[in-house]
């Protein structure tokens, strides 16, 4: 058994919940759990995830001390149901860690009475991760729900009909990403038939049958019920290449090959215009001089990778998929590859970021996993097809144009009067010398001093490094000069270092 | 969100257990390990990162196949011991969680196997808020303190208070204490282990927040005397400083001139200009200070209908409570959100300070609501400066109503996610929710 440092991934139960919460439709959510687990997805870290301050219809059974010891949770849950089941045609009940380790028996209460419904979602939290947990439930209600629902009728187009399947809540950016997948559906004249579960109706299930293809947006989950639907699948693309394949995947699968053509044709005229001239300027010649790292969930690592390195010529130095360490012996050591190798740029979540901070490394940080404590909410930050490829085009420039500023030579305001005097002093020092009066030392740079600053040069990126190297020599001298020493430390190379990172 | 009437609920809190990491995780030298869940790792450590301390919490992956290993124990602790090998922390907090607590995982027994560990047990079942999951995070402290014989260099005259406070407050208590001749040894929690130690050697502890009556207890038990309350507002000032100097045996006439002083001070800010004549505040708190800034916002001439906590009640409440019943208003103690909710609907406040749910909700109906933790738990709340800042802060949120309301009136018309329908919140608000209400609200 291994200790993990920081958990990044969570159960079924909260993948099943960010499943069924984002739907639509006079349905309820019964969590049967104590109170953490109710407050923490639906109230904490949702509001994080999602910037939602909580959600509606969800209740919870509250697991108190002597519903473990002796009642179990069955006489509330059938409480509970009572009350709700007048307010509400479906009621999903989800068992959590606990009631499952109590060994709960909500699934003797799935019943349906005068056309309403009471629903037993095993979540198999004491298992499964989310993305599990969100893969079984969709699949569940395509099976099994979907059937008792009302079949909802097919919608009247004389356009060919896909289904977007995903994204759910608790996903990074997903609002953006999903708001460009919409745009390229459109820009093909394809119509959107059933967007699950983020754009539905719980009823709309029933529709999944019309499309004639699938749009999964994530490799995580979402693909068991692809599978089941029978459909061509296309997974939400990252990257020039991969949106046009994308975009004529489902132009060849709806019958609109023309049209994806004539969209990615306009697309190189009006969306990606902004790509192709911060390609053809001085911008695109740092990005293949720098290296950058990703720690990602699947969809984003791989996009991300493809982009940067085959496309824009980066270097890459990590790549990792978070869910790996899990599930294979052999996972990377998150830590230990940031220290080995630090790359200019870094993308994941906070946990990354903290490990950049508390080590003191150089990496530029920047958000592109959950767990993230920013709001994601703006539809204008996609990753995911050519307005995500301009958009990452636009924040790895400016944070590599933002290292390089922060190399550019100023004067500190609070320093200023302490600067002059040190120049006076170093101008008597130099007068007297030259007349005589005084014989200076050189300050002297010990081999492991060198040796050091050498390792820490490697670690400044390669485009600022010589303004750096000649700021970290002055600067040390400097402080060396100050302590009255005539020879450079470690620790004042340290010193001056840190402060690049201001 | 209706209120549920079938089944009783849990207190409105976040999962327990974020309260004890908070406390755990801002210790130096400490590595937190839970046991538990993957979910509830995902989550305490989401909430914690941000909201405790910037540091790697450990926990181990136990599956259902896991907890039938009759092997676990001493899995568990060949994987403790290995971390204390790389990592080499003083202590290591072992929180024992929801599901790990049923599976009977004995943490107890580890901790008598290596030494380093602090057993905590919190459970979102057991362990009935966040603010009492503190009040548990530091008793295991203080017990793992005293078994290594930390205590036994009793200081006369000597101050520790206990209770999470804004930075300036802890530069105020230690002022007033250079005034009224006491040393103020430390602020527990803090991030220094030896604040802790600190605190096990004083002659009398300030319990400055109602929910440490186990950690109470612990100071008990080594004969060392508390008082409860803070110097927030007029009368509590006063009182306060009276009891802490008569407890710590401070000079009697010298304290009654420092407490006259203090509280002239606080009564100068609270009936000035700052007073809060003709504001409706609910005040919806949940850690324990809420009856306190309740108190503060009521001298200050604010109409406070309404005051709630997640905390039990307690011997460290009773006065604070008497003072509020005394005056005719709705405590509640263990609240729900439903009843806060419940509260904002029936009061119509200008201003509710609540957990963001309610909040949000508050929001919803035009009333300048803000988030309890963020906007009231960051602040500096003692003496005449504490007052200030929170009276100045009501004032800020009074001016906000108008831009408030010019966007709640910009989706008036419209369907959004709602905690309550805009049917409800237009009776609610009397009218039509639109134009003239901002109009007549601005004159």
């Amino acid at each position: 058994m291994q200790m993990i440092r920081d958990v990044d991934l969570t159960n079924g139960y909260w993948g099943a919940l960010y499943v069924l919460a984002p739907m639509r439709g006079n349905f309820c959510v019964i969590i049967d759990g104590p109170i953490g687990c109710h407050y923490v997805p639906v109230d904490s870290a949702l509001n994080y995830t999602d910037a939602i301050p909580y959600l509606q219809n969800v209740y919870a059974t509250h697991i108190l001390e002597g519903d473990v010891a002796l009642d179990g949770t069955l006489n509330k849950l059938k409480k509970l149901c009572g009350e709700l089941i007048d307010h509400y045609d479906d009621i999903f009940i989800l068992s959590c860690q606990e009631s499952e380790i109590i060994s709960s028996e909500g699934s003797m209460l799935e019943a349906e009475v005068d056309g309403r419904r009471i629903w037993y979602i095993h979540t198999r939290s004491l298992d499964s991760d989310d993305f599990q947990g969100r893969d079984d439930l969709m699949l569940h209600l395509y099976k099994h729900v979907a059937a008792k629902l009302p079949r909802q009728p097919k919608k009247t187009s004389d356009k060919p009909l896909v289904n977007i399947i995903g994204p759910t809540f608790g996903n990074f950016n997903h609002y953006a990403d999903f708001a460009e997948v919409k745009r390229i559906v459109h820009g093909i004249g394809a119509e959107i038939n059933v967007a699950f579960p983020f754009e539905c109706a719980l009823h709309d299930i029933t529709r999944l049958d019309d499309a004639a293809a699938n749009i999964i947006m994530y490799q995580e989950y979402g693909q068991k019920l692809g599978e089941a639907m029978g459909k061509p699948m296309f997974f939400g693309p990252i990257g020039l290449e991969a949106t046009q394949e994308f975009i004529l995947g489902l132009g060849d699968a709806l019958g609109l090959r023309p049209q994806a053509e004539a969209f990615i044709a306009e697309e190189k005229r009006t969306t990606l215009q902004g790509f192709w001239d911060v390609w053809r300027s001085p911008h695109q010649d740092i990005f293949r001089t720098n290296t950058f790292g990703v720690y990602a969930h699947k969809t984003y690592a791989d996009g991300l990778s493809r982009f940067l390195r085959d496309e824009l010529g980066f270097e890459q130095y990590i790549y990792g998929v978070k869910t790996d360490r899990y599930r294979s012996k052999n996972a990377m050591n998150i830590e230990d590859a940031l220290l080995e190798n630090p790359p200019t740029l870094f993308f994941g979540c906070v946990n990354e970021k903290i490990y950049i901070t508390e080590h003191i490394l150089p990496t530029r940080f920047l958000p592109a996993a959950t767990p993230m404590p920013i709001v994601c909410r703006s539809t204008g930050t996609p990753f995911m097809g050519f307005a995500g490829v301009v958009y990452i085009t636009q924040i790895v420039s400016n944070e590599l144009f933002d290292i390089l500023y922060s190399h550019i030579h100023i004067e500190y305001t609070p320093e200023k009067d302490k600067r002059r005097r040190d120049r006076e002093i170093a101008r008597k020092e130099w007068e007297d010398q030259l007349k005589g009066k005084l014989v200076i030392t050189e300050v002297k740079w010990p081999e492991e001093t060198l040796a050091h600053m050498e390792k820490v040069l490697k670690k400044v990126p390669f485009f600022v490094r010589v303004s750096a190297s000649k700021m970290l020599k002055v600067e040390s001298e400097k402080i060396a000069k100050e302590q009255f020493r005539d020879y450079v430390t470690i620790e004042d190379v340290d010193q001056v270092y840190s402060r690049f990172k201001r | 969100m209706e209120p549920i009437k079938s089944i009783k609920l849990a207190t409105q809190s976040p999962c327990p257990a974020f309260g004890g990491l908070r406390i755990l995780t801002r210790l130096e030298g400490f590595l937190p390990i839970l046991l538990g869940n993957h979910g509830c790792y995902y989550g305490l450590n989401f909430l914690s990162h941000f909201y405790a301390a910037r540091k790697s919490i450990y926990a181990p992956m136990l599956y259902s196949i896991d907890f039938a290993d009759r092997n676990l124990h001493h899995k568990l602790l060949e994987a403790i011991q290995q971390i204390i090998r790389e990592e080499k922390p003083e202590f290591i907090p072992v929180i024992n969680l929801c599901v790990a607590t049923t599976v009977g995982i004995d943490i107890d027994e580890m901790a008598r196997q290596i030494p380093e560990i602090i057993p905590i047990r919190i459970t979102g079942f057991g362990t009935r808020s966040h603010a009492e999951a503190k009040d548990v995070a530091l008793e295991g402290i203080f017990k793992k303190l005293k078994q290594l014989g930390d205590h036994k260099l009793r200081e006369p005259k000597a101050v520790a208070a206990v209770g999470e406070i804004f930075p300036a407050d802890a530069i105020t208590l230690e002022n007033l204490m250079e005034k009224l001749g006491l040393k103020f040894r430390a602020q527990v929690p803090s991030k220094d282990i030896n604040d802790f130690r600190k605190a096990l050697n004083v002659s009398t502890i300030a319990c400055l927040h109602p929910f440490y009556t186990k950690t109470m207890r612990q100071f008990a038990e080594v004969g060392i005397e508390h008082i409860s309350g803070a110097p927030v507002g007029i009368e509590n000032t006063y009182n306060w400083i009276k009891d802490i100097a008569a407890k710590a045996g401070a000079d009697a006439a010298l304290a009654e001139k420092v407490a006259r002083e203090e509280q002239e001070a606080v009564r100068r800010v609270i009936e000035g200009p700052l007073n809060l004549k003709g504001a409706r505040i609910l005040v919806a708190g949940y850690e324990g200070i809420e009856l306190l800034v309740a108190r503060l916002l009521i001298e200050a001439g604010a109409d406070v209908p309404y005051v709630s906590t997640s905390i039990g009640k307690s011997a460290l409440t009773e006065p604070d409570v008497n003072w509020l019943l005394s005056r005719g208003i709705e405590v509640k103690f263990r609240k729900s959100a439903a009843d806060d909710l419940v509260a904002v609907k029936k009061y119509k406040p200008d201003i509710a300070l609540a957990a963001t749910d309610v909040a949000a909700m508050g929001k919803e109906l035009g009333s300048a609501s803000v988030y309890f933790t963020n906007l009231i738990s960051a602040r500096p709340l003692f003496l005449a400066h504490g007052a200030e800042n929170i009276l100045g802060l009501m004032h800020h949120l009074l001016k906000s109503r108008n831009s408030l309301n010019r966007v709640r009136e910009f989706f008036q018309d419209t369907e959004m996610a709602r905690s309550i329908p805009v049917q409800e919140v237009q009776e609610y608000l009397g009218c039509s929710g639109c134009a003239a209400c901002d109009d007549r609200e601005a004159n």
